[in-house]
């Protein structure tokens, strides 16, 4: 196809120009997009920032109180399942002989159950607190 | 400054009102994408609405790095596809060109009669026979005289691939202009 011929036929393109759209083509647009608003793509997490901070610092409160508050000494009522696990494995131990028994070591919850209810209730509180300052958090 | 661009950042910035502007400098060759495409007014009128939504909806992807009307035309050519998937009309052989009106459309055109609206309609009528693909390269490339490059990306295809749809698309535009019982349309091919 020699050139002439290719400028004829964009001659003959452009001359038959843009088709139009109705006459109310943007307003229909424009009132889709008022309708629904609420379906544009914007990126919003699940768990606002403040939230993420929140279950964070409440998840290391506990840790922290655990770890620190340990005494590494059963008290009474808070781990009788360690008490039945470490038996259970003592009786294996009896069943099958040459068989090292496997460590389980965790530190042992010193708090008096009151008290880690009250901490709990504390935490809960400041979390509770915090969602009333804060009116936008969302859970 | 692109104008285009001042507009989008008016409306990441919430102005709907420049997105309205943005459709009115634009919905005119969205419009004529989709119909060259969908070949039915109702159904490009729907495809491009549908497309300027999506537009508004990730206006927020855009970032400025090409054209903006290179994204909205890439957006229309897709959703046109998409409806042509759909209605399973889509014609995958390029070389077919649909049977029309084009026979007896002008057939009463005498050459002292044919005015320059006439032959409007005629390659209108022309450029509707075509494959979709076809046409929207044609269209692109002619009339918004997008570079080969831009119409690459608009319709996802290479460089080479667009070189070879425009030249089936201006080799079956003259053969269904061929058919047309015209003289001035055959003087010109």
């Amino acid at each position: 196809m020699d050139m002439k011929q290719d400028d004829q036929i964009k001659q003959w393109i452009q001359e038959a120009g843009m088709e139009k759209p109705g006459s109310n083509f943007a307003d229909l647009i424009m009132t889709r997009i008022e309708e629904a608003p609420a379906t544009s793509i914007v990126y919003k997490p699940v768990i606002s920032p403040l939230g993420i901070k929140l279950i964070v610092g409440g998840l290391a409160v506990f840790f922290v109180a655990v770890i620190f508050l340990s005494s590494g000494h059963e008290v009474a009522g808070t781990a009788s399942w360690m008490t039945t696990y470490n038996a259970l494995i003592s009786d294996l131990m009896r069943l099958s002989s040459g068989l090292e028994r496997p460590s389980f070591d965790l530190p042992l919850s010193g708090v008096n159950p009151i008290f880690g209810y009250g901490l709990c209730a504390t935490a809960l509180a400041f979390m509770i607190l915090a969602k009333t300052i804060n009116g936008k958090m969302s859970w | 400054v692109d104008a285009d661009l001042v507009l989008v950042e008016a409306v990441k910035k919430g102005n709907t009102q420049a997105f309205r502007k943005l459709v009115q400098r634009h919905q005119d060759f969205a419009y004529t994408l989709a119909y060259r495409i969908l070949k039915d007014r109702q159904e490009a009128e729907e495809a491009a609405q549908d497309a300027f939504v999506k537009v508004f909806r990730s206006i927020s992807a855009y970032e400025g790095n090409g054209k903006f009307t290179t994204w909205l035309y890439t957006i229309v050519y897709r959703e046109c596809l998409n409806r042509l998937r759909k209605n399973k009309t889509y014609v995958e052989d390029i070389d077919e060109v649909r049977e029309g009106s084009a026979h007896h459309s002008a057939e009463d055109t005498g050459l002292e009669a044919m005015e320059k609206d006439e032959r409007r309609a005629m390659i209108q009528t022309a450029l509707n026979q075509l494959n979709p693909k076809e046409s929207a390269a044609l269209t692109l490339f002619y009339l918004e005289e997008q570079s080969l490059k831009e119409v690459s990306t608009v319709t996802g295809m290479t460089v080479s691939n667009i070189k070879v749809i425009l030249h089936r698309g201006r080799k079956n535009l003259l053969k269904v202009l061929s058919t047309m019982n015209s003289e001035p349309i055959k003087s010109w091919i």
